[in-house]
């Protein structure tokens, strides 16, 4: 992989206003909840632990957000502003150009995960799950954004218009979190434990809960992690065979 | 040859035949010029020269390389500038070059000199720091042309080079392509709407319609075998008198007249001959002397619409 092109997705990413602003959207988000958590009476009553688990969940619904937006925009963007063709007939791959755009998401999720490691860091402190935690969500984190940003990508190849694959890319995430609005109960038998147990949302989130609030070990967890690696697996089959349409074949 | 095809043919999904048995032949140093109307099978043309799609028939070799099997090889030996090229605006100049000097496995140490003298040569070198947002189109198309030569191609495709420029941007660039080809001995594929460009640049052209050859021959035997008309510029001692005499002869279509001579539209190209003698008898029979009968060039204007306008799509000339 070519890491000029890494390069170039980082700073894109980065150093564009909309790189700045995401930051500082997600650290005002965190902002707010932790000034929430301890000034609303009713929330600072909640356990701590339980305080971690929702700032993960929403350090990960931010990172998800901010990927796939990205991803979606990725290769499409490069098609509107007709800057694809150029970068197409260089000697790099168009296998090499969609996953320099994933590593160039992957470094922004890099870059809100270190935002939100002093929230997590104050949230937890005297509870000695700051280590755990930390290292929970950016595992964790990393996995989503490579299963969704992948996923996204691929949408921005196939739909060629940044608009339509955000679209598909944010119904796509909505449908894998149909888990996360169920009740306890519905989640236990049925069509609910089923997609409960096949959603990557949900297996992230409950893995979350485990850890943090159960404080189950990594091990007697495998079975969570399992379908995570297989849709991380499974993404990457979805970018590469979408990497293998990207081409001019329909005109422009 | 540096560029040759053999019965190229794309024919896309939809079933639409963009371009048909293509055989082109293009020596090392030459500026070729491709014409079409729109919708002719240009840009596919190129996607295939430079291995951007498929054919889906026939064969094309750049530098007697097979460009469907030795790809990469070829796209360091080509540059293209696109007919529809975008730019990172966020990027300076410098830094747009530099992004594709690594892209094409640049030396570092040598990044730049080189991008330096290419911004020199498309004479953006004092604005090289300046984002690509804040320059003209025209500006745009010059940086576009030094990214097309960021690699040292033997061979660059441009498409459309001077579209939308206006005249003083059009000339640059035609300075730019003409040195480039003399200097570096670089051989330029270009298509163009701008007869003139191609009239003022290319030795050879190709001309296709629906995806099908027309013509490819130099411009001095296009203008020979396939202007429209015969023009001819006759200077006398009478103007005036001799414009009387000329309109009794037959087989002049058109007569203009300027100042101290005039200019003749024959109606057959075949009986050229035989009307010039009868212009030149009729006016020495009455006393007119005849200074000069000068042939006046078809331009590429005249000979791409009789071409175009003339042909079917089984006709196919070389």
């Amino acid at each position: 992989m070519n890491q000029f092109l890494i390069n170039k997705e980082i700073k894109e990413n980065i150093f564009a206003t909309k790189g700045i602003l995401w930051l500082f959207v997600s650290s005002l988000m965190l902002s707010g909840l932790s000034l929430g958590f301890i000034s609303i009476k009713e929330l600072s009553l909640m356990a701590q632990n339980e305080i971690l688990v929702t700032v993960g969940k929403v350090i990960l619904g931010i990172a998800l957000l901010i990927t796939i937006i990205l991803g979606s925009v990725s290769i499409s963007n490069e098609r509107e502003q007709a800057t694809l063709e150029s970068l197409l007939l260089t000697p790099n791959s168009a296998s090499s150009i969609a996953f320099g755009k994933l590593i160039g998401i992957l470094f922004i999720w890099l870059l809100v995960f270190v935002t939100s490691i002093p929230y997590i860091y104050v949230l937890s402190y005297g509870t000695g799950l700051f280590l755990s935690t930390s290292v929970l969500i950016g595992i964790l984190g990393s996995v989503l954004v490579i299963i969704f940003s992948g996923i996204s990508i691929a949408y921005s190849i196939f739909l060629k218009s940044s608009k339509n694959a955000i679209i598909v890319s944010i119904l796509t995430l909505l449908i894998t979190s149909i888990p996360i609005f169920l009740s306890t109960t519905m989640k236990k038998a049925g069509f609910g434990k089923l997609i409960d147990s096949v959603s990557p949302v949900s297996n992230v989130m409950n893995l979350l809960k485990e850890v943090i609030v159960k404080r189950a070990d990594f091990i007697s967890l495998i079975h969570y992690f399992i379908p995570l690696v297989i849709y991380v697996v499974a993404a990457i089959l979805f970018l590469k065979f979408a990497v293998s349409k990207l081409n001019f074949e329909g005109g422009e | 040859m540096i560029i040759e095809t053999q019965n190229l043919s794309k024919t896309y999904k939809n079933g639409f035949k963009a371009v048909n048995q293509l055989n082109l032949h293009i020596e090392e140093g030459d500026i070729y010029g491709f014409l079409g109307p729109n919708g002719a099978g240009k840009t596919t043309t190129i996607r295939m020269l430079t291995g951007l799609i498929e054919p889906t028939e026939g064969v094309a070799y750049v530098n007697q390389e097979n460009v469907s099997e030795k790809n990469s090889t070829i796209k360091k030996l080509i540059g293209v500038l696109p007919e529809s090229h975008g730019y990172y605006s966020w990027m300076t100049g410098y830094e747009y070059l530099e992004y594709f000097y690594n892209l094409f496995g640049g030396d570092p140490l040598k990044a730049k000199d080189q991008i330096n003298y290419l911004l020199d040569k498309v004479q953006l070198l004092e604005r090289s720091n300046s984002r690509i947002g804040q320059y003209s189109r025209g500006m745009k198309q010059r940086l576009g042309l030094a990214k097309t030569l960021i690699n040292n191609p033997k061979i660059i495709f441009l498409d459309e080079p001077t579209l939308g420029l206006d005249p003083s941007g059009q000339n640059d660039i035609h300075k730019l392509i003409l040195e480039l080809n003399k200097s570096m001995n670089i051989t330029v594929f270009i298509t163009s709407h701008l007869l003139k460009d191609i009239e003022v640049l290319c030795n050879k052209v190709a001309i296709i319609k629906d995806g099908n050859l027309l013509v490819e021959d130099t411009i001095v035997n296009l203008q020979k075998l396939h202007s429209p008309q015969e023009i001819y510029r006759i200077k006398t001692s009478d103007t005036a008198l001799a414009i009387t005499f000329l309109k009794s002869i037959s087989g002049i279509a058109k007569m203009e007249t300027e100042v101290d001579y005039v200019e003749v539209t024959l109606k057959n190209v075949q009986e050229t001959d035989l009307i010039k003698r009868r212009i030149v008898e009729t006016l020495f029979m009455n006393h007119i002397d005849v200074f000069e009968i000068t042939k006046v060039k078809s331009s590429m204007e005249d000979i791409f619409l009789n071409l175009v306008n003339s042909s079917t799509t089984s006709e196919v000339k070389s």
